[in-house]
Order: C-alpha cells, then sequence, then structure tokens
C-alpha cells in the first residue's frame, strides 16, 4: 500500500497501457528528493495536485492547467539560471578588464 | 664573466618576464572575450524590478476576488495592460535582455489563461484559487530573482 497519491495512480484503468505508471511515480519521488528547491517543489506539487485530483478537489481540466504550468516555470527557471551564468561571466569579464588588463598589467 | 653571466641572467629573466606578461595578456583577453559573448546581458533595472514586485499583489489580489460571483472586468484590463506595457519595456531594451522579456510574455500568457478559465468555468473553489495565486506569484518570484541577480 503506497501513498494516497501513488494508489490514485496504481488504481487508474489503464488497459491500452498508456500511461508507465512506475515511471510517472519515479519521476515525482525523484524530483521530490532533489537538491535544488525548484525541482523539489515542483515535486511536491505534483504530489499535491495528484492528492487533490484523487480526492474530487480538482477537476481534470484544472490538473492538466496546473501540470502546463509547471512546464512554464521551469522554462522560467531555466532562462533564471541562464542570466546567473551570464552575470558570473560579465563580473568576471569586468574584473579582469579593470583590475588585471588595467591595474595589474600596467604594473608589471 | 660574472658580469657577464649575471647581465645575461638579468636579460634572460626581462625576455621571460615579458613572453609571461604577453601571454598572461592573451588568455586574459580570451577569457574576456569569452566572458564577454557569454554575459551579453543587461544591467540590474530598478524599474524591472519595481514593475514586478508591483504587480504581483495586484495579480494576487484580483484572484482572491475569482471565488467570488462577479468579475471586475476592468481590473483584469488595467492588468492586462500593464503586462503588455512592461513585455514592451524589456523588449525594448533588445536582444541582450531576452531572458527577462521571454518570462514577462511567460507571465503574461500564463495571466491570460488563468484569467480565461475562470470567465469560461465561473467562480474558482478556495483550493483552485490558492493553486493559481500560488502558481502566479512563483511565476512573478522567479522574473524577480532573476532580476536581482543582475549586476548592478
Amino acid at each position: 500500500m503506497g501513498t494516497k497519491w501513488e494508489d490514485f495512480i496504481n488504481n487508474l484503468k489503464d488497459s491500452a497501457g498508456m500511461l508507465a505508471k512506475d515511471e510517472l511515480k519515479t519521476l515525482i519521488k525523484t524530483a521530490k528528493n532533489d537538491s535544488e528547491d525548484f525541482i523539489r517543489r515542483q515535486g511536491e506539487k505534483m504530489e499535491l495536485y495528484l492528492i487533490q485530483l484523487a480526492e474530487g478537489k480538482i477537476t481534470k481540466a484544472q490538473f492538466e492547467g496546473y501540470v502546463l504550468d509547471i512546464k512554464d516555470l521551469t522554462e522560467m527557471q531555466a532562462l533564471k539560471m541562464s542570466v546567473a551564468a551570464k552575470a558570473r561571466a560579465q563580473s568576471l569579464a569586468k574584473g579582469v578588464s579593470d583590475l588585471v588588463i588595467d591595474g595589474l598589467l600596467t604594473l608589471i | 664573466m660574472e658580469q657577464y653571466f649575471f647581465g645575461r641572467h638579468l636579460k634572460r629573466n626581462r625576455l621571460f618576464d615579458k613572453g609571461t606578461a604577453a601571454c598572461l595578456l592573451l588568455i586574459l583577453m580570451y577569457l574576456s572575450g569569452c566572458a564577454h559573448v557569454l554575459g551579453a546581458i543587461t544591467y540590474f533595472d530598478p524599474t524591472t524590478y519595481k514593475n514586478l514586485t508591483d504587480l504581483k499583489p495586484e495579480v494576487t489580489a484580483l484572484y482572491d476576488t475569482f471565488t467570488g460571483d462577479t468579475v471586475d472586468n476592468g481590473q483584469i484590463s488595467a492588468i492586462c495592460l500593464k503586462l503588455a506595457q512592461m513585455y514592451e519595456y524589456e523588449k525594448g531594451k533588445g536582444e541582450k535582455n531576452k531572458e527577462t522579456y521571454t518570462q514577462i510574455r511567460i507571465i503574461q500568457t500564463m495571466f491570460e489563461k488563468h484569467v480565461s478559465d475562470r470567465l469560461r468555468d465561473g467562480k474558482w473553489s478556495m483550493t483552485h484559487a490558492n493553486n493559481q495565486k500560488e502558481t502566479i506569484a512563483e511565476a512573478f518570484d522567479i522574473a524577480i530573482k532573476t532580476e536581482a541577480l543582475k549586476n548592478k
């Protein structure tokens, strides 16, 4: 017997074998244990939404909307990570220019 | 003889120093060039930061009203306009600001999708309202943190 959301996935009728149940459960569990705050949070949200869906608190359409929102948030997070890397590179370029080329090398 | 060796030693050292300095300069210029390409990004903009932090509570306050029977169309239009203005402002900074204007576009699309959901399916349950509010707030937070990461 698993948790409520796992039971919900396990009990879904899937005679055509459309859903890779184990992979989905692994995806959520892996995300929930990720070292990155953002990924962990998305895993927790997926779990919460599945519980809410199982309890009938949200509709299938609403659940689908939430999953698409997670996809959008992930894209935004990737853009944030890109800015972080570029900002570090920009700092390095400025440091090299101001401190090394214009400073240190003029003294050597 | 000693003077000859001493002088030659000095000369060799000076040549070595110049060579090292030249190599170092080339490496630094290369690194600087790489960093310039990688770091093609705008600087921190307090207007962007303010626009985002001002609009976030306005949007979440609007979502609170979506649990009611009536919809404030005026407020929806006002927020749509602000988001459109923010997008144009960010896009106007050019490709160096691509990350930020893409983020604003995602927020815009997400907001429109949430509003359509309310207008089409009727008033939100508390659960749905809380979920939507958390999501849009998280989207704003990511954009706010992104701007805060930029160099001042």
